[in-house]
C-alpha cells in the first residue's frame, strides 16, 4: 500500500533532481538552442515550437496520471461509488483523443515541411550574395576542405567570411561520414561517389567546432575540424597569404592523407580536385590504401589478387 | 493439435517445388550475369521469374488452395503484396532521391 | 590450427581476460554441479528436448536475464568510460566493440527472447489451448535463438567482437572491418533470426486456430492480441533481415558487390534494407510490452480494460504504419525534401495510435481500485516515462529539426526512454506478474518494490540529462570528449543513474534467490485474483497438458466472468478423456548446434567446417521431414493420470 512517507520521499527526490538538472542545463552550453547562423536558427525555431506542444502533452498526461493514481488508489476509506469495474469505454473520448493528436501532428508537419524546402536553398538573409562553394571531403579520420574558386585546400579547418552563405558540397573518400557544425546548423552525410549539399552561414566572426557525427571506426571521435568565420577583410588577407605562401598539394602528400589516421591542420595552395573528385570516384582511397599495404577487407576485384592476401587481411590484430 | 493422418506418401509436391525454385533462381542469376542482355530487359526478366517462383511456392508448398478461411487468405495476400510493394518501390524511390 | 587459436584468443586486454576466466569457471561449476547431482538426464529430457511451451518460455526468459546481465555490464563500462573527459579506461577499439554488443544484445538477445518467452508461456494458457500449433518448431525456435546468441557471444573471447555499431553500416562494416568480428554479427543474427521467424508463424496459427470454444477473437485477452499482431509483423519483417544479412555475408565472404564502395555496390542500400527491418523490429518488441501492461493494469486496477476495441484498432494501425516510417532513421543521408517530408508525416502519425493507447490505460485506471503491487508499479512507472520517449520521438520525426538531433545524445535518450520504459519495464512487470504461474510462488513484494524504485529513478537520472547532452552537441558513439565541450557534469549525473539501474537489477536477481528460499508456496492457480484464462489452471504451476477440461468462454476477461458465476463452476462434473500430447524432440537441438558449427566455419572462412555443418543441417531436416508422422505419434495422458492430477479440484461424474 502507498504510505505517506514514501510519497514524500519520491516527490522530494523528483523535485531535487529537477532543480539539479535545470542548473546543469543552464550551465551547459546547449549550443543547438543557441545558433550563430540563420540555418541553425530555422532549426532552433522549429525545435522550440515543437517543445511547446510536447510540454503541453506532458502536462496534460502527467496531471491526469497523478490525479487518477492518487484518487483511485485502494485504501481503507475507499468510496465504493467511485469504483466502476465494468466501464467498457467511451466512443466520445476516443474521438477526442484521436482528433486532438491529429491536429497537433498537422500543426507540427506544416512548419516542418516549410523548413525542409527552405533548408535546400541558400539563407534568405544573404540572398544578395553569391554562395561560396567549398568542397568538404571526409577521409578516415580527417576533413579536407577544397576551395575550387580560390585553388586552396585546407585540412581539419575551414576559414570563411562572416555573414556569407557557404555552400558545402559534402562527400567522402572512404566512409559514410556526417558533416556537422552544431552551433551553425544541421548535418548532412557525405559518401564516396556522391555529393550532398548543405548551406551554412555564420552571422558573426567566431570559431565553431565541427565534427563527424556518424560512426566510422576507431578514429571517429577525433574527426574534428574548426569552422572559422573571419571578418571580410581578414578572410581576403588569408586568401592572399595562403596563395602566396602555402605549398602546392602534390599527389604523394595527398595519397598519405588517404590513409586511416588523424592528422593536424594543413594548408595547400592547390586542390585535390585537379587529380581526383571523390564525389565521382569511390575507389581512389581504397586503391591508395592497398598500394601502401594498409589492410582493407580483400574483396575487390584486383588484377593480381590472390587467396592468400585475402586470408591474411581477414584475421587481423586489433588497432 | 496433433494431426492423426495416416502415413504420408513421399512429398513429391514439396521436392518438385523446391527444385523448380532452385532452377528459377539459377536462371535469374544467369540472366543477370551472363546473358548479355540490355539492362531493362534483365530487370523485367528477373521480376517475371520472381513472380513465377512466388506462384510456384504458394501453390506447391504453401497450401494456398487448402483451408476454409477464405477471408484470411485474401487478407494475407493483400497484406503481403502491400508490404512487397512498399519495400521494392519504397526502396527505389528513396535510393534514387539520394544522389 | 594452433596458430588459428593463438591469433584469435584475446589475451591482451585485462578486462576481457578476466571475463573469459569467469565464464570458464562458471561453465566448469555448472558441469560439476550437474554431474555431482546426476542431473544430466533430467536436463536432457525435461528441458533440452521439451516441446512444452511453458518450459520453452522459461528457457527463453533465463537466457534473456543472462543477456541482460551482459548487456548491462557493457552499459556500465560505457558509462564508466564517458564519466570524465579524456578517459582512457577503455581503448577506442574496445569501446566500439562494447557499444556494438550492448545494442545488439539488448534488442536481439534480451528484449526479443524475454518477450518471446512470456508469449510462449502465457498465450496458449490465455486462449485455452493445449500448446502452440507446432511444438517441435517451437523447440527449434528456442535452440536456434540460443545457438545464434552463443555464436555472437563467442566473438568476445575468440576473434574479436563486431565493432561497427548494432546498425552495422556499410562501408565501415565491409571495407572498414577486416577480421571476423562483423561475420559474427552477420551469422549470429542470421541463425537466431530463423527461430524468431518460426515463432511468428507458430503464434499466428496457434492464435487463429487453437482458441478455446467460445473465445472469439474479440473476446481474446489483450496480450494474446498483441502477440497475434506482433507475429504478423515478425513474419513480414524478419525475411528482410534474413536477406540483408545474407547479402552482406556474400559481400564479405564471397566477393559480391551489393553494399561495397566499388564495382557497383551501394552502401546506402544496406541502411535502407536494415531499417526496413529495423523499424518494424522496435514495434515487434514494444507491442507485446503494451499487451503486458494491458493485462497488469486491468488486473491490479480490478477493472476491465477501457476501450478494448479501440486498443485493437490502434494495434493494427501501429503495425501497418510501422512499415512506412523507416526512412526517418536516415533523414540526413541526403534525400530530397519530398521524401523527408513524407516520412516525417508517417513518423509523426504513428504517435497517434500510441497516444490513444496511453489514454485508454488512463481510462482503465479511472474509477478503478488500484493495488500497488510490484508488477503494477512497473506498469504505472511506464506511463509517465514512456510518454517522454514518445513526445521526443515526435520531435525527432520532424526531419528539418532532425538534422540537428540525428546521431547525437538526444536520439540516444529518446530510444532508451521508449525501449526501457516501454519494453524493459514490461518485461519486469510480466516477469513478476506471471512468476507465480511459472514457479509456484510469488517474488517478494518488498524487494520487488525496492528494485523498481532503484531502477526507475536510476533510469531517469541516467537518461534525462542525455537529452541535454544532445542539445549540447554530443554525438553518439564517441569514446571520449574534451573538457572544453562542457559535457562533463551531465555525463557524471548520467553515470550515477546508471549505477542506480545496476543496483535495481541486482536486487531483482537477489529477489529470485530470496523468494526461492522464503516465499510461501501458491496453493491455487490464481495468485492475483486474475481476470484471464491462464489463472484458471487447476494447480499453481499448470500441468503439462494445461487444461484437462477446456472451459467455454463467454466474454472478455473470461476467468473473471467464470468467477462471478462461481456456483455453477463448482457443481460442474467432468468426464475425462485421454489427452494426446507431442513427444519430446532431440533433433532441433542437434540441428541448432550444427547451425553454430556452420556459422562458426563461415565466420572464419573455414569452408570445410561450414560444409560439414551444412550437410548436418540438411540431414536433420531430412530426418524430420521423412520420419515425422510415421513414427512420431506422440503419447497419451491417460484418464487415470488425469484423475490423479485433477482430483483435488473437481468432482467426477
Amino acid at each position: 500500500m502507498f504510505k505517506n512517507v514514501q510519497s514524500w520521499v519520491i516527490g522530494l527526490t523528483s523535485l531535487f533532481s529537477l532543480i539539479v538538472l535545470t542548473a546543469l542545463a543552464i550551465r551547459s552550453d546547449l549550443i543547438i538552442l543557441d545558433p550563430k547562423g540563420p540555418v541553425g536558427a530555422i532549426q532552433k525555431d522549429l525545435i522550440i515550437y515543437s517543445i511547446y506542444f510536447m510540454l503541453a502533452i506532458l502536462i496534460v498526461v502527467y496531471a491526469l496520471f497523478t490525479f487518477i493514481v492518487t484518487k483511485y488508489r485502494d485504501r481503507k476509506n475507499f468510496d465504493k461509488n467511485e469504483y466502476k469495474p465494468d466501464m467498457h469505454g467511451s466512443t466520445k473520448l476516443e474521438i477526442i483523443w484521436t482528433l486532438i493528436p491529429i491536429i497537433i501532428v498537422t500543426a507540427l508537419s506544416i512548419p516542418n515541411a516549410k523548413a525542409l524546402y527552405e533548408l535546400k536553398k541558400p539563407p534568405k538573409s544573404t540572398a544578395d550574395k553569391e554562395p561560396i562553394v567549398i568542397h568538404a571531403t571526409a577521409v578516415d579520420w580527417k576533413w579536407i576542405f577544397s576551395y575550387p574558386d580560390n585553388n586552396i585546400e585546407t585540412v581539419n579547418y575551414v576559414n570563411v567570411p562572416e555573414d556569407y552563405p557557404i555552400l558545402f558540397k559534402v562527400t567522402a573518400a572512404d566512409s559514410m561520414a556526417s558533416f556537422w557544425i552544431p552551433q551553425l546548423g544541421g548535418q548532412i552525410y557525405g559518401m564516396p561517389g556522391m555529393v550532398n549539399e548543405l548551406y551554412l552561414q555564420a552571422d558573426d566572426p567566431g570559431v565553431y567546432k565541427g565534427r563527424n557525427s556518424n560512426f566510422t571506426g576507431v578514429g571517429m571521435t577525433n574527426q574534428i575540424f574548426r569552422f572559422v568565420a573571419l571578418a571580410e577583410e581578414d578572410y581576403q588577407d588569408w586568401l592572399k597569404k595562403t596563395k602566396k605562401n602555402a605549398p602546392e598539394l602534390d599527389v604523394g602528400t595527398y595519397e598519405k592523407l588517404m590513409l586511416p589516421e588523424t592528422v593536424g591542420e594543413m594548408t595547400f595552395s592547390s586542390t585535390h580536385l585537379e587529380f581526383i573528385d571523390h564525389s565521382k570516384n569511390s575507389e581512389y582511397a581504397l586503391n591508395i590504401r592497398e598500394k601502401y599495404g594498409v589492410e582493407v577487407k580483400g574483396i575487390r576485384v584486383k588484377a593480381d589478387s590472390s587467396e592468400e592476401d585475402e586470408n591474411e587481411a581477414t584475421i587481423s590484430s586489433h588497432h | 493439435m496433433m494431426d492423426s493422418r495416416k502415413s504420408n506418401p513421399f512429398p513429391w509436391m514439396q521436392v518438385v517445388g523446391f527444385l523448380l525454385s532452385v532452377a528459377l533462381t539459377f536462371m535469374a542469376v544467369w540472366i543477370g550475369m551472363r546473358a548479355g542482355l540490355p539492362y531493362n530487359t534483365i530487370i523485367i526478366l528477373v521480376f517475371v521469374l520472381a513472380f513465377i517462383q512466388a506462384a510456384i511456392q504458394l501453390f506447391m508448398f504453401m497450401h494456398i488452395t487448402e483451408g476454409a478461411h477464405g477471408i484470411w487468405q485474401i487478407g494475407k495476400m493483400l497484406s503481403a503484396a502491400f508490404i512487397a510493394i512498399v519495400i521494392v518501390a519504397g526502396s527505389v524511390w528513396v535510393l534514387n532521391s539520394m544522389h | 590450427m594452433i596458430d588459428f587459436i593463438k591469433e584469435n584468443l584475446i589475451l591482451n586486454d585485462p578486462l576481457i581476460v578476466g571475463a573469459n576466466v569467469s565464464i570458464l569457471l562458471t561453465l566448469i561449476a555448472i558441469v560439476f554441479v550437474l554431474t555431482y547431482f546426476k542431473k544430466w538426464k533430467w536436463l536432457w529430457t525435461e528441458w533440452v528436448t521439451t516441446v512444452d511451451h511453458k518450459k520453452i518460455g522459461i528457457m527463453y526468459i533465463i537466457s534473456a536475464l543472462l543477456m541482460l546481465f551482459r548487456g548491462g555490464v557493457d552499459a556500465l563500462l560505457m558509462r564508466a568510460q564517458l564519466t570524465v573527459p579524456n578517459n582512457d579506461f577503455l581503448s577506442p577499439q574496445h569501446y566500439n566493440e562494447i557499444f556494438t554488443t550492448h545494442g545488439t544484445i539488448m534488442i536481439l538477445f534480451m528484449a526479443m527472447p524475454f518477450l518471446l518467452g512470456l508469449m510462449n508461456f502465457v498465450v496458449p494458457l490465455q486462449i485455452g489451448a493445449r500448446d502452440v500449433a507446432y511444438p517441435y518448431l517451437n523447440n527449434l525456435s528456442f535452440w536456434s535463438f540460443f545457438f545464434g546468441a552463443i555464436l555472437f557471444n563467442v566473438s568476445f573471447v575468440f576473434g574479436g567482437s563486431p565493432d561497427a555499431g548494432w546498425t552495422n553500416y556499410a562501408p565501415l562494416a565491409i571495407e572498414g572491418s577486416p577480421g571476423p568480428g562483423i561475420n559474427y554479427y552477420l551469422l549470429g543474427l542470421q541463425v537466431s533470426g530463423i527461430g524468431t521467424l518460426l515463432t511468428g508463424i507458430n503464434f499466428i496459427v496457434t492464435i487463429i486456430k487453437m482458441r478455446a470454444p467460445g473465445m472469439k477473437l474479440l473476446r481474446m485477452p489483450m496480450f494474446s492480441w498483441t502477440t497475434l499482431i506482433t507475429s504478423f509483423i515478425i513474419v513480414f519483417a524478419f525475411p528482410i533481415l534474413t536477406v540483408t544479412l545474407a547479402l552482406m555475408t556474400f559481400d564479405r565472404l564471397f566477393g559480391t558487390h551489393f553494399f561495397t564502395l566499388t564495382d557497383g555496390g551501394n552502401p546506402m542500400l544496406w541502411s535502407n534494407l536494415f531499417w526496413l527491418w529495423g523499424h518494424p523490429e522496435v514495434y515487434i518488441v514494444v507491442l507485446p510490452a503494451f499487451g503486458i501492461f494491458s493485462e497488469v493494469i486491468a488486473t491490479f486496477a480490478k477493472k476491465t480494460l477501457f476501450g478494448y476495441k479501440s486498443m485493437i484498432i490502434s494495434l493494427v494501425v501501429i503495425s501497418f504504419l510501422s512499415f512506412l516510417v523507416w526512412v526517418h532513421h536516415f533523414f540526413t543521408m541526403g534525400g530530397s525534401a519530398a521524401i523527408n517530408n513524407v516520412f516525417s508525416i508517417t513518423t509523426m502519425a504513428i504517435a497517434i495510435p500510441t497516444g490513444i493507447k496511453i489514454f485508454n490505460w488512463l481510462g482503465t485506471l479511472y474509477k478503478s481500485r488500484i493495488q500497488f503491487t510490484t508488477a503494477m508499479l512497473w506498469a504505472l512507472g511506464f506511463i509517465p516515462t514512456f510518454v517522454i520517449g514518445g513526445v521526443t520521438g515526435v520531435m525527432l520525426g520532424m526531419a528539418a529539426a532532425d538534422f540537428q538531433y540525428h546521431n547525437n545524445y538526444f536520439l540516444v535518450a529518446h530510444f532508451h526512454y521508449t525501449l526501457i520504459a516501454g519494453v524493459v519495464f514490461a518485461c519486469f512487470a510480466g516477469f513478476v506478474y506471471w512468476y507465480p504461474k511459472m514457479f509456484g510462488h510469488k517474488l517478494d513484494e518488498r524487494l520487488g518494490k525496492l528494485s523498481f524504485w532503484f531502477f526507475a529513478i536510476g533510469f531517469n537520472v541516467c537518461f534525462l540529462p542525455q537529452f541535454l547532452l544532445g542539445f549540447a552537441g554530443m554525438p553518439r558513439r564517441v569514446y571520449t570528449y574534451v573538457p572544453e565541450d562542457g559535457w562533463t557534469a551531465l555525463n557524471v549525473v548520467s553515470t550515477i543513474g546508471a549505477i542506480g539501474m545496476g543496483i535495481g537489477f541486482l536486487i531483482l536477481v537477489y529477489n529470485i534467490h530470496y523468494s526461492i528460499r522464503n516465499a510461501k508456496k501458491e496453493t491455487t492457480g490464481d495468485a492475483w485474483n486474475g481476470r484471464t484464462l491462464e489463472w484458471a489452471t487447476t494447480t499453481a504451476i499448470p500441468p503439462h497438458y494445461n487444461f484437462a477440461d477446456v472451459p467455454e468462454i463467454k466474454g472478455i476477461d473470461a476467468f473473471w466472468q467464470m468467477k462471478q458465476e462461481n456456483e455453477e463452476k463448482k457443481k460442474k462434473t467432468i468426464t475425462y478423456r485421454p489427452i494426446h500430447m507431442p513427444n519430446n524432440a532431440s533433433t532441433p537441438f542437434v540441428m541448432s548446434a550444427l547451425f553454430f558449427v556452420a556459422g562458426f566455419g563461415l565466420v572464419f572462412e573455414l569452408w570445410w567446417l561450414a560444409v560439414i555443418g551444412g550437410i548436418g543441417i540438411i540431414a536433420c531436416l531430412l530426418i524430420r521431414s521423412i520420419r515425422s508422422h510415421k513414427e512420431d505419434e506422440g503419447y497419451y495422458v491417460t484418464v487415470e493420470e488425469l484423475k490423479k492430477m485433477e482430483q483435488p479440484f473437481h468432482k467426477e461424474a
